[in-house]
């Protein structure tokens, strides 16, 4: 009697394959629909999948009830704008925002770094101390992604990973790869790993990138017109624990390119930083509600409000 | 019966000062968690509490395996980190 022939396993093309591994790259801010699209108009030179992205969540923005009725409540605490107008900005900034999160369209560093601009970069360069940039979700994302392309050794802390296998081509993971970030990988519990090494990489004259209105115990309300930020307490924590020195950094997008502008050190207090804490809140605030009167339309962050909530074993970031 | 670990009181009170009054359970146990329903510590206050234990011990944690979360759940799991790194 024969024996029984084993089928062999269909072949995997390489582009199937490539189409599988980038959809199992997708972040979980990425709703399926929105990622498949993503992967989609990765194929395009920059900046087109970036404008329909931008024009489409423009679009539908303004038909989802949730999205428009935050929108159109932020848009209105703003002086002399026309609320629907900056409401329908403000939808498509978000969409340019999940774009750019992901370098679409972007195959190279160098694609990048022709459109970049930095302000103030001489500051990290001041003082011997370690420096902390404290980052805030408003303009275009990945100003530290931006910094290690001119070529700054940045380490970021970041929530959850960022060069997935599979999205990233060699030139961008090996950004990363020499540059690694600090992952909590969704992981409240992995907060204590990540801020001890954030604390050694300061203490040995480094620069920390983290951002002050993520996720985790709340330390301020800074009132703006539409909504306080809400400051968290790791950036100042490791402040405390190592003197390193704070610049706020903030980012824009004035056409194609995006400004990056690293703003004068925080006044922290020089024994105690909780001594220092009117005059660095209202370092921050002065900074912000000058931010919010320049670039409303790129204020998703302060609008839609993602990172509203702390991070709790469950919580996951709402999608785009 | 067993003597009382002497290193089990000592990071027991660098917890009690990082925790402040309010949040230190009333009974000293080594069982006790660090998180909810123990001394309620979060992140930020563990980083206090491991920085104070390397202070009051003189040594030194290592971030990549002694700071995996099953690893530190209990005053019993910190102390045994603070003995595993030579503290006595």
């Amino acid at each position: 009697m024969a024996e029984p022939l084993e089928s062999p396993a269909p072949p995997t093309s390489p582009v199937r394959a490539g189409l599988i591994a980038r959809w199992r790259a997708r972040s979980a801010i990425y709703s399926p629909a929105v990622w498949a699209l993503m992967i989609a108009l990765d194929v395009l030179p920059w900046p087109w999948g970036e404008d329909i992205v931008a024009h489409l969540f423009g679009a539908t923005g303004l038909l989802r009830r949730d999205r428009r009725q935050r929108a159109l409540a932020w848009a209105r605490q703003q002086p002399d704008r026309s609320a629907w107008r900056l409401a329908h900005a403000l939808c498509a900034f978000l969409g340019r925002w999940a774009a750019r999160s992901k370098l679409l369209g972007l195959r190279e560093p160098d694609d990048l770094r022709r459109h970049l601009v930095v302000e103030g970069e001489e500051r990290l360069d001041a003082g011997g101390a370690g420096v902390i940039l404290l980052a805030f979700h408003i303009g275009p994302p990945n100003a530290d992604i931006a910094l290690k392309v001119l070529g700054r050794r940045v380490t970021s802390v970041v929530w959850g990973r960022r060069d997935q296998p599979g999205w990233w081509g060699p030139p961008w993971r090996s950004l990363f790869a020499s540059n690694p970030d600090l992952v909590a990988s969704g992981n409240p519990d992995r907060w204590l790993r990540v801020l001890y090494q954030a604390r050694r990489i300061l203490l040995d004259g480094g620069i920390v990138y983290l951002m002050a209105d993520g996720a985790g115990r709340e330390l301020a309300h800074l009132p703006l017109p539409g909504g306080p930020v809400i400051v968290r307490a790791g950036w100042f924590n490791l402040q405390r624990h190592t003197g390193a020195r704070v610049l706020p950094i903030l980012t824009h997008a004035e056409g194609r390119r995006q400004v990056i502008t690293i703003h004068p050190e925080l006044p922290m207090g020089e024994a105690d930083p909780a001594e220092g804490r009117p005059r660095w809140q209202d370092a921050i605030a002065s900074l912000l509600a000058d931010y919010v009167r320049r670039f409303p339309e790129q204020c998703f962050g302060l609008a839609f409000r993602p990172w509203g909530r702390a991070a709790e074993p469950g919580f996951t970031a709402p999608q785009v | 019966m067993t003597a009382p670990d002497p290193l089990l009181a000592r990071v027991w009170k660098t917890l009690a000062d990082v925790a402040g009054a309010g949040r230190v359970p009333a009974a000293a146990s080594a069982s006790c968690p660090l998180g909810p329903n123990g001394f309620w510590l979060d992140s930020i206050d563990l980083m206090d509490a491991v920085l104070a234990c390397e202070e009051a011990f003189g040594i030194r944690f290592e971030p990549e395996t002694d700071f995996d979360a099953s690893r530190l759940r209990t005053v019993a799991d910190l102390v045994e980190l603070v003995r595993a790194r030579g503290g006595k």
